[in-house]
């Protein structure tokens, strides 16, 4: 089994090193090109972008983890807000795609601090972005060593995360944007390919997909309903989710930088119309996976591990070889655009559009990613806990002032300031104190807090200011 | 504009009706190896497609 996924792996790895160098070859030099592959992706490439990029090892391993813990509630918890958000790839991704075309702005950074004339906005916001960002990097490297470790146990998991690393940084640094776009298609789809196949097979093992989940069903009923077992699945929860997933998403830097590379506002509408249909299959099956490992009696102490032991016990090895390849191609195609989107904001918002320091800002961030395996895992936390608590919080805060920068003639400079610090300031206080959630989640709070800052301050500086103001276009 | 506000009110009517609280605490009925609710969840996210389909078509102008 080992040599058959090893030559499995060893294919999918030089395809990937293939189309890095492909792009490399195809690419024109420019740094538009490189790091927005000419602002020339079509629909296809980008419907798969746009959905390989968010859907991580997390949607992999993460999904069915929480759906063994707590149940099927997790399919519509991350499939209703994620299905809706593609709404803003009318909302966001237009007015971006529009912007960014006719000011030449590459990074999320430059659109924001554009509309004001701000420096110093331009860098917060970067700064921001990246450092919620480069936990989440580091989680895709663990992510890749686990699975690993599944097949190769004497390998370790440090090794694994270190090799998988490598890989990416090498087709990033290679073709650039076109590397990350054209890796994400074949990605795309082994992922998608590889968790039907995983389901078909072991529903087939289980008696089929009525025995699977009669199965679970009769060892434990509460896993169908929702709050589920652990009560977990509040209604508030499920609202907050469904805030969260919409206003969250489009602000990952590698979603939103995303929007740059459309080849036209078509490709755009076909990716918001694709999206919810892939979300609505897609997601159900690590859940299934999830849930039905209940009523196989199986004893399984890391949750995050349900999915590959379900894989491993359920299907033929050949099965478990292509589930292995669909798992790293999850994470994979996340952090090549994890680690190019944070090259270019680090590098076009602090020094200018420079492809070569950006190559070398890839290599460094790959290098602390790796690091942060190799120094700074702490288990105990779990996959979901880590990016609830850390990522999507810290960047959920960041759609008030983008949201007001694209459509509200009225906002101000320092309304996005006080909006984005007030907001990071709550995220912390509901981190490191316990404050009253009434059940939602912290990061609808600081959400809430981040745009009654922006509100209330980009009023005052009106009042205060109006002539200042009244000459900054506004954009749109 | 009033088109533009009907798609809107559209879309605040399928967000408000992915809030199924009615079916909270239901694991019955399982119909084809799913509850019911898990496929009032799959098709409201087909519906979404379909709304983001006819508003691509009729109100999203490209510019």
């Amino acid at each position: 089994m080992q040599a058959f996924t090893l030559t499995l792996l060893a294919a999918y790895f030089a395809v990937l090193v293939a189309i890095g160098l492909f792009a490399h070859r195809r690419g024109k030099k420019s740094a538009e090109d490189y790091f927005l592959a000419n602002r020339g992706f079509g629909a296809v490439v980008l419907f798969f972008t746009l959905a390989a990029t968010n859907f991580s090892a997390f949607t992999f391993l993460g999904f069915a983890g929480k759906a063994y813990t707590d149940g099927m509630g997790e399919y519509g918890v991350m499939a209703v807000g994620t299905a809706f958000m593609a709404l803003m790839f009318y909302v966001i991704g237009r007015k971006v795609w529009q912007l960014g075309k006719s000011n030449g702005y590459v990074t999320p950074g430059e659109l924001v601090g554009g509309r004001y004339h701000s420096r110093s906005l331009q860098i917060l916001f970067t700064v921001i972005m990246s450092a919620f960002t480069i936990p989440y990097l580091a989680i895709q490297a663990i992510g890749a060593g686990y699975i690993l470790q599944m097949v190769f146990p004497e390998l370790g998991m440090k090794i694994g995360a270190i090799l998988i690393m490598g890989i990416i940084c090498f087709y990033v640094v290679s073709g650039g944007m076109k590397a990350s776009g054209w890796t994400d298609v074949l990605q795309g789809m082994i992922m998608v390919a590889a968790m039907l196949v995983a389901c078909a097979f072991i529903a087939h093992s289980l008696g089929g997909f009525e025995s699977a989940t009669h199965a679970a069903f009769e060892a434990q009923p509460s896993l169908f309903s929702r709050p589920g077992p652990n009560d977990y699945f509040t209604t508030q929860l499920w609202l907050s989710f469904f805030i969260l997933w919409v206003f969250c998403d489009p602000m990952f830097p590698q979603m939103f930088t995303r929007f740059y590379t459309a080849k036209s506002q078509r490709s755009l509408k076909t990716a918001m119309v694709a999206y919810p249909v892939l979300i609505s299959f897609f997601f159900l099956l690590p859940v299934l996976i999830g849930v039905w490992a209940h009523g196989t009696g199986m004893d399984i102490a890391n949750p995050d591990n349900v999915l590959l032991l379900m894989v491993k016990n359920y299907t033929p090895f050949p099965v478990f070889s292509f589930v292995i390849v669909g798992a790293l191609a999850a994470l994979m195609s996340t952090a090549d655009s994890q680690l190019l989107s944070l090259s270019t904001m680090i590098t076009c918002d602090m020094v200018g559009k420079r492809v070569n320091y950006s190559r070398i800002v890839t290599v460094l961030l790959t290098l602390f990613a790796m690091a942060f395996v190799v120094f700074g895992y702490n288990p105990a936390t779990g996959i979901m806990g880590t990016l609830v608590k850390t990522t999507f919080s810290g960047l959920v805060v960041l759609s008030p002032a983008v949201i007001a920068t694209l459509y509200w003639r009225r906002a101000t400079k320092w309304g996005c300031v006080a909006s984005i610090m007030g907001g990071e300031a709550t995220v912390f206080l509901y981190t490191y104190t316990t404050l009253p959630t009434w059940g939602f989640l912290p990061a609808i709070i600081a959400l809430l807090v981040s745009a009654l800052l922006l509100l209330l301050f980009s009023v005052i500086e009106r009042m205060v200011v109006p002539a200042v103001h009244d000459s900054v276009p506004a954009q749109g | 504009m009033k088109n533009r506000w009907l798609w809107w009110l559209l879309f605040g009517a399928l967000a408000l009706l992915s809030m199924d609280f009615w079916n909270w605490g239901k694991e019955r009925p399982i119909i084809i190896f799913l509850p019911f609710w898990v496929w009032y969840v799959m098709t409201l996210t087909l519906v979404f497609s379909l709304s983001f389909a006819l508003f691509a078509k009729y109100e999203w102008r490209e510019e």
